[in-house]
């Protein structure tokens, strides 16, 4: 059976940006879109109308509205009515209600306004604001409810969790000005969390995990056993992964402002091991207490990180 | 041990700075604003020993190297042979006589002897001082100089025409070396051909024991043939429409000296082709053995000076293959006879005969004067040949008549017994003279002084027995110290009469020299009207107010010039002797240089070590300079490893990166790509 497109003249604008799926663009692709309401709206269509391959069925029970079939699109899901008035390809679209409550929890230390290429790679905290507005967007359109709290070494803002595309507009508007600044401590912001949630849900925290680990994972841990899901997206730009530079450096941090003098070529290999330890010692520590530990790269398409979250969306029914 | 140049050993102040770089490195280097510290960190701890250990090996052989290389600048050797030496001020004798112009294989043996002495030179140091002492050019300056400079006048040198004194070279050498070596070990490189007539002289024993380095080619000299000798009228001046003769020698292998006395007719090997040129032009050839003599007959010369050469086919000595020739050619003289002497007359009878002379009464170019009378009357355009009385009685007479006539010299009373003439007369010509003896004899003795009279001929006991001068009004004259008597002496009865004769109505009387041949570097008495002599090339040396003029080098025809008239001309040849490339042996040089620290070598290679004969032991500059190479590649090694981890683990370019900096919070890449451009040393 020959499917032919809705719109001849899209395959002409393949090319371009806004031609393609929003979750599988590169951040700078992204960046280039346009604000954060706009690009979030894009991933989360994107990332949605991409489902088909994934091996996940759809999530959704209820029609909510109509689209125009594009190349791709399961074949379960074309409107045959919708052809018959219109002979025009559409795709019926779903919504499901749940009572789940999601927390995002945005790193905004001032770690996260670093970038390995200013100008080529967008900052960890760009990123971030991006996926939070996507997974609130993803949310919310299942009928669940978002809350958001950014923190550094306190908790810097706070939005309680409700549901509706109107609250998700508010959540932008808190998300929006966010700027890095600080230390780290996502521990204090955890407990204060624990504090607030009376209903078991979903806790996503979102940071760079440039903290002290053991007060780290303790507070995962007390968020775990208080009942609470936990997902972790560890955003790593790929200039942590490698050290950058040869010969004599001052690697300066931008939180503490401490100084360490190495000879980056002599430590290169030692470095790229100590990231390597690290992650799976998070990986090693978190995976017992069920928590979902994933990895994103700040140069990588964001639809990653939305499998995940919807892989353990899934999981919660 | 020792240092050659031991204030180089300053440079190994320089080994601070990589000590300093490994202490300041640490505290430079750009600022990157990093904010993954607690992986850094933890990496640092890992690989701290390591790194360590890594920069202080890197420091130390970095040290390493500088101190190496100032070590060997300052040049070290230790005590046992080498190529080191202490300062030395070397004299080199150079031999660029005739002889070393001969070809042996395809190069002339000076070049041989210039490539010794070139190489001396290379192995100099810089504080060795040299002179050049070019051997056959005894009369030039010795010339000092550092090696560069005499490295430069090596190759400059050509081979002389002349021949070498080696005996008065050394000897100068060592006068030199007394005076300019300061100190310095001294020592005396004499590179010759060997050949046995530049070892006419034995030195004196050497008590200042100087080594004496020589080279010589060792080998057998090449085959050598020459034109020995040129004669134009069998030694008789030519005269003009006359035929002449010229007799051309032809020497061979056996050596100069001996085939021109051979007699003739002992010829050796095959004829060689002679071919006579005379003002530039085929005249005359033939084919002449060695030792042969060859006659080639002239046509009737005009009046002038010939010049002309003789030559033969090229062999392994060019030089000596042709050779010059001068002669004068004049009409005959008139000769006058102031009274009856029937030898005299008779001779002249057979002269004018023969065309040599013209008879004549008055007004005659020769008057011959028998006891002086008629010394008064000529005027100065006539030569006076004055004859002693044949009696005692006319002696007072004949000195008042000299005395009149200007002629310095006077009669003194008949000796007695007899006489005899020196065997060693100059004239070739006259040297029968000998076997002459003479029974009646008038002493001759100068009236006046500050005179230059030349003697023609002396007896055996050194006095003269017949002088020429010039007259107080200018005119010429000739002075004989016996009658030419059958009762004065057996010489008007020999065969000598008609040459001598010739000799006094020729070229004496008329102030012209018996032979125009002369060696190069001769000096000669200039004729008095001389303003210019041309070389053989053509260059005109002016004559201002000189009396005297020495010869170049270079062999050939010599003009003497009043203006642009020809005055004479002389030939001037290289000697005979040089013709004979016989080289000495070995075993000889004892005898000709007693006493003196002689090393002989005719090996190429051993010539270097033969050289300098202070030697400060090996210099360790080979070793040392691999040892470098050693370190510098370990160095090497040690921090490409380094920055093999750079390449191995970035997993982007660093050409990426763009220039660092310390405000730049935001670009890490680009300060820490910056940071790249700092090396680790």
């Amino acid at each position: 059976m020959s499917i032919q497109p809705a719109d001849r003249t899209s395959s002409a604008r393949a090319a371009s940006p806004r031609s393609r799926r929003a979750d599988l663009l590169k951040p700078h692709e992204l960046a280039a879109l346009g604000g954060l309401e706009f690009v979030a709206r894009q991933v989360v269509e994107g990332f949605i109308a991409g489902l088909h391959r994934s091996p996940h069925r759809g999530f959704s029970v209820e029609f909510a509205e109509h689209r125009m079939y594009q190349p791709g699109d399961d074949l379960r899901y074309i409107d045959w009515r919708m052809y018959g008035r219109s002979d025009r390809y559409y795709i019926k679209q779903f919504e499901e209600e749940t009572n789940l409550r999601g927390y995002l929890l945005l790193d905004v230390s001032a770690s996260m306004a670093w970038t390995s290429a200013e100008g080529v790679l967008p900052p960890k905290l760009w990123y971030a604001k991006q996926l939070a507005a996507s997974l609130a967007l993803m949310l919310v359109r299942q009928g669940d409810a978002v809350g958001l709290l950014a923190f550094d070494d306190g908790v810097r803002a706070h939005v309680t969790p409700r549901g509706g595309r109107r609250h998700w507009h508010e959540l932008l508007r808190t998300l929006q000005p966010a700027e890095a600044a600080g230390r780290t401590d996502p521990g204090t912001a955890l407990r204060d969390l624990a504090a607030r949630l009376r209903r078991r849900g979903l806790v996503i925290l979102i940071s760079d995990l440039l903290v002290d680990p053991e007060s780290t994972r303790l507070a995962l841990r007390f968020l775990r056993h208080r009942g609470h899901e936990v997902l972790v997206f560890h955003l790593l730009d790929p200039g942590e992964r490698e050290l950058p530079g040869v010969g004599e450096v001052r690697f300066i941090d931008p939180e503490t402002d401490e100084e360490v003098p190495v000879s980056a070529a002599d430590v290169r290999r030692e470095y790229r091991e100590a990231v390597e330890h690290a992650l799976a010692e998070w990986r090693r520590d978190l995976a017992p207490q069920g928590i979902e530990y994933v990895v994103v790269n700040t140069d990588e398409p964001m639809a990653h990180a939305l499998r995940a979250y919807l892989h353990k969306r899934e999981r919660l029914g | 041990m020792g240092l050659l140049n031991p204030l180089l050993l300053l440079l190994a102040a320089a080994a601070a700075v990589p000590l300093l770089l490994h202490l300041l490195q640490r505290h430079q280097g750009p600022r990157v604003i990093f904010p993954a510290l607690r992986y850094l960190r933890r990496a640092e701890k890992e690989s701290a020993r390591r790194i360590r250990l890594r920069q202080i090996l890197l420091m130390l052989l970095r040290i390493a190297a500088v101190l190496l290389i100032a070590f060997a600048a300052a040049r070290p050797f230790v005590g046992f042979g080498g190529a080191g030496h202490s300062p030395t001020a070397v004299v080199i004798v150079l031999d660029n006589s005739m002889s070393t112009a001969a070809v042996e294989g395809e190069r002339r043996v000076l070049d041989r002897l210039e490539a010794r002495a070139l190489e001396t030179l290379e192995a100099a140091g810089p504080d060795d001082r040299f002179w050049l002492l070019r051997a056959a050019q005894p009369d030039d300056p010795a010339l000092i100089g550092d090696a560069a400079v005499t490295a430069l006048r090596v190759r400059e040198t050509e081979p002389s025409a002349g021949t070498a004194d080696i005996a008065a070279a050394l000897a100068r050498a060592a006068a030199i070396l007394a005076a300019g070596a300061e100190g310095r070990a001294a020592e005396i490189h004499l590179l010759t051909d060997l050949q046995a007539a530049s070892f006419d002289a034995r030195l004196p024993a050497d008590s200042s024991m100087l080594p004496v380095v020589l080279w010589h080619p060792g080998t057998e000299p090449p085959v050598n043939r020459a034109v020995a000798d040129v004669q134009v009228g069998g030694g008789m001046a030519p005269i003009s429409g006359q035929r002449t003769t010229v007799a051309i020698a032809v020497t061979g292998e056996t050596g100069g000296e001996r085939s021109a006395e051979a007699e003739p007719g002992d010829t050796v090997g095959d004829p060689v082709d002679v071919r006579l040129l005379v003002n530039g032009r085929l005249m005359a050839a033939a084919a002449a053995s060695s030792g042969a003599v060859a006659l080639l007959s002239l046509p009737a010369p005009e009046t002038g000076v010939m010049t002309g050469s003789a030559e033969i086919d090229a062999d392994a000595l060019h030089a000596d293959d042709r050779r010059y020739f001068a002669a004068r050619v004049q009409p005959p003289p008139t000769v006058a006879l102031s009274r009856a002497a029937p030898f005299i007359a008779d001779a002249l009878d057979v002269l004018a005969e023969a065309g040599r002379i013209r008879r004549a009464s008055t007004n005659a170019d020769v008057a011959i004067l028998p006891a002086a009378e008629g010394a008064t009357a000529p005027g100065p355009e006539t030569a006076l040949v004055a004859l002693p009385p044949s009696t005692p009685t006319e002696l007072a007479a004949a000195n008042r008549r000299l005395n009149e006539a200007g002629i310095p010299w006077r009669y003194d009373a008949p000796a007695a017994g007899e006489a005899r003439f020196a065997p060693d007369q100059p004239d070739p010509l006259l040297r029968g003279l000998a076997d002459a003896r003479i029974r009646q004899l008038y002493p001759l003795t100068r009236t006046t002084e500050g005179r230059t009279d030349s003697v023609l001929i002396r007896l055996a006991d050194g006095s003269p027995w017949a002088v020429r001068g010039t007259r107080a009004n200018g005119g010429a004259y000739v002075l004989l110290g016996s009658p030419l008597s059958e009762q004065a002496s057996t010489v008007p009865t020999s065969a000598l009469m008609l040459p001598l004769l010739d000799r006094l109505t020729g070229a004496w009387s008329l102030a012209l020299p018996p032979r125009s041949d002369a060696a190069p570097g001769q000096e000669i008495a200039l004729p008095a009207a001389t303003t210019v002599v041309e070389r053989p090339d053509g260059t005109r040396d002016s004559i201002a107010g000189a009396t005297t003029y020495r010869f170049g080098a270079e062999p050939g025809i010599y003009r003497i010039l009043e203006d642009d008239s020809i005055v004479a001309a002389y030939a001037v040849n290289p000697p005979a002797a040089e013709s004979d490339l016989a080289r000495l042996e070995e075993d000889d040089l004892e005898a000709y240089l007693p006493g003196w620290a002689l090393h002989v070598t005719t090996s190429d290679g051993a010539w270097r070590r033969a050289v300098y004969r202070e030697r400060l032991g090996t210099e360790l500059w080979r070793p040392l300079l691999l040892l470098l190479l050693i370190i510098l590649a370990a160095e090497t090694l040690i921090a490409a490893s380094g920055r093999g981890r750079t390449t191995r683990g970035s997993g982007r370019s660093d050409s990426a990166d763009t220039a660092a900096s310390d405000t730049n919070r935001a670009s890490p890449a680009r300060a820490a790509a910056a940071a790249a451009g700092a090396d680790e040393g």
